[in-house]
């Protein structure tokens, strides 16, 4: 009698931010193997086709371009850089979210000016156009995602009088 | 003139029972009788002579004839006289001497070899016993039972009442519907025989046969056949039924691992574990079916554009 059920396989760890495909076949007690199965079954599957991708979400922050000491009201250049960054500390280039920056040490008492919030590419955040407006030693910046809600904060940098 | 005594015996010879075939002096003969011959003479040229003859057993010493008197020839004649009944794998020696219509007996003259022969007669083997069979691993197939194996191992127990003969198991396997007609297998001769093993295959598969078995000797000659099982011919001694291979998976699908909904085509998997379900069969019933699995990572992420693309090849549990 034919007999018949549900198998499951379970695969990984699988790399991160990679594409696969796969296919299967079944194999009985005695080392007998039907031929493959591509998935999907009704679309073939293509060497070149992706059936699933592995985009694991980031679990911490990190600064990639750290802020400079800048004048009073100028853009911090270079533009300041947040990237998400998965368990095995590489960037998490699947993830899109939006970051957020903040003031979090403000010795000036200043207002942080600009695009505050910035979807990712690729993982990446780039901040091109903030600026503060008071000047002081030893600002900070706090950088936030909502999902995942991460956050980290940047190194210190002062905001300097402009020259007369 | 007074009757005359026999002269002596020329010519002994001895023959086999075609009485063409001389017997060299010592030489072994394959039958149970032997015939004895010799030239007879007498000085009374009118008698009429027979020949006496006495066999015995080389440890035996002669005594006096112990067998029929030969008919009767004229004088200066070749006569015969016909032994039979010897004791197989014996050695044997005689004499013999002229006999006349008068009663007289002219002297024993003997063959003069020691032994004279030697009777050897062959016997057919003993029927096999012992019939077995088994798969090709040597794993016994119970009587009417079905192997998942094309190769089966039969074997028995062969002998023969001739020592030193090279034996051989001869087997005949025909499907059920088929009668035995002639061997089908043999296997290798081995002195004295013993336990034999023939292997025979590979048998087609979806089907059911019965056999049988004999012992041959080195001169062909065999036993009378031996069927397996002890059950009727029309009855199935073993089966063959090779195992299929499974069917192709159906219904494959990919999961998240953890709450198991379903991945699209393309989609994205945010945990590095995914799981893999399909439904697997197999036309054979009692198999244990897994679902094997073939991953490939198709394109690298921008992390490491140079790293090639490998595969995993992904054995798994089942279910």
């Amino acid at each position: 009698m034919p007999n018949a059920s549900a198998a499951s396989v379970t695969v990984g760890p699988l790399a991160d931010n990679a594409s696969y495909h796969w296919q299967a076949r079944a194999k009985d007690n005695v080392g007998h193997t039907s031929a493959w199965a591509a998935f999907p079954i009704t679309l073939g599957n293509p060497e070149t086709a992706t059936d699933f991708s592995v985009q694991q979400p980031p679990v911490q922050l990190g600064f990639t371009v750290e802020p400079v000491s800048t004048a009073v009201g100028a853009a911090i250049t270079p533009a300041i850089q947040v990237t998400a960054l998965g368990a095995n500390s590489q960037p998490s280039t699947g993830y899109t979210g939006n970051v957020t920056m903040t003031i979090e040490a403000n010795p000036g008492g200043g207002t942080l000016s600009g695009t505050i919030t910035v979807a990712a590419v690729a993982g990446v955040a780039t901040f091109a156009d903030l600026s503060i407006n008071r000047a002081g030693t030893g600002f900070t910046l706090r950088a936030t995602t909502f999902l995942p809600s991460l956050t980290i904060v940047s190194a210190p940098f002062d905001i300097t009088h402009r020259k007369p | 003139m007074h009757p005359q005594l026999p002269t002596s015996p020329q010519a002994l010879d001895q023959r086999l029972s075609d009485s063409v075939t001389s017997v060299d002096p010592g030489a072994t003969v394959n039958q149970a009788s032997i015939l004895l011959r010799a030239a007879l003479s007498d000085p009374d040229l009118g008698d009429s002579l027979h020949l006496e003859a006495e066999v015995r057993p080389v440890a035996v010493g002669f005594s006096g004839p112990n067998v029929p008197n030969g008919l009767a020839v004229g004088n200066r004649h070749p006569a015969w006289a016909s032994v039979g009944g010897l004791t197989d794998k014996t050695s044997y020696h005689w004499r013999v001497r002229v006999g006349d219509n008068t009663g007289r007996s002219g002297p024993w003259v003997s063959f003069g070899g020691n032994p004279d022969f030697v009777v050897n007669v062959p016997h057919p083997p003993n029927p096999p016993t012992t019939l077995g069979q088994a798969r090709g691993d040597g794993t016994g197939i119970i009587t009417g039972a079905t192997a998942d194996t094309d190769v089966v191992i039969l074997s028995a127990t062969v002998s023969d009442p001739d020592p030193g003969d090279l034996l051989r198991l001869e087997v005949e396997v025909r499907p059920v519907s088929t009668t035995f007609s002639s061997p089908t297998d043999s296997s290798d001769p081995v002195p004295d025989g013993g336990p034999l093993q023939v292997i025979v295959g590979p048998l087609p598969s979806s089907t059911n046969y019965h056999w049988r078995a004999r012992a041959v000797d080195q001169t062909g000659d065999t036993c009378s056949w031996v069927a397996y099982g002890g059950n009727p011919e029309t009855a199935t001694d073993f089966g063959i039924a090779l195992p299929h291979d499974p069917y192709r998976p159906d219904s494959l699908a990919q999961l998240q691992s953890g709450d198991l909904l379903p991945i699209p085509v393309g989609g994205v998997s945010p945990s590095n574990t995914v799981v893999i379900t399909g439904a697997v069969s197999d036309p054979d019933g009692g198999q244990t079916v897994q679902l094997d699995l073939e991953g490939r990572w198709v394109r690298t992420s921008s992390i490491s554009p140079t790293t090639p693309a490998r595969s995993c090849r992904t054995p798994r549990r089942r279910r």
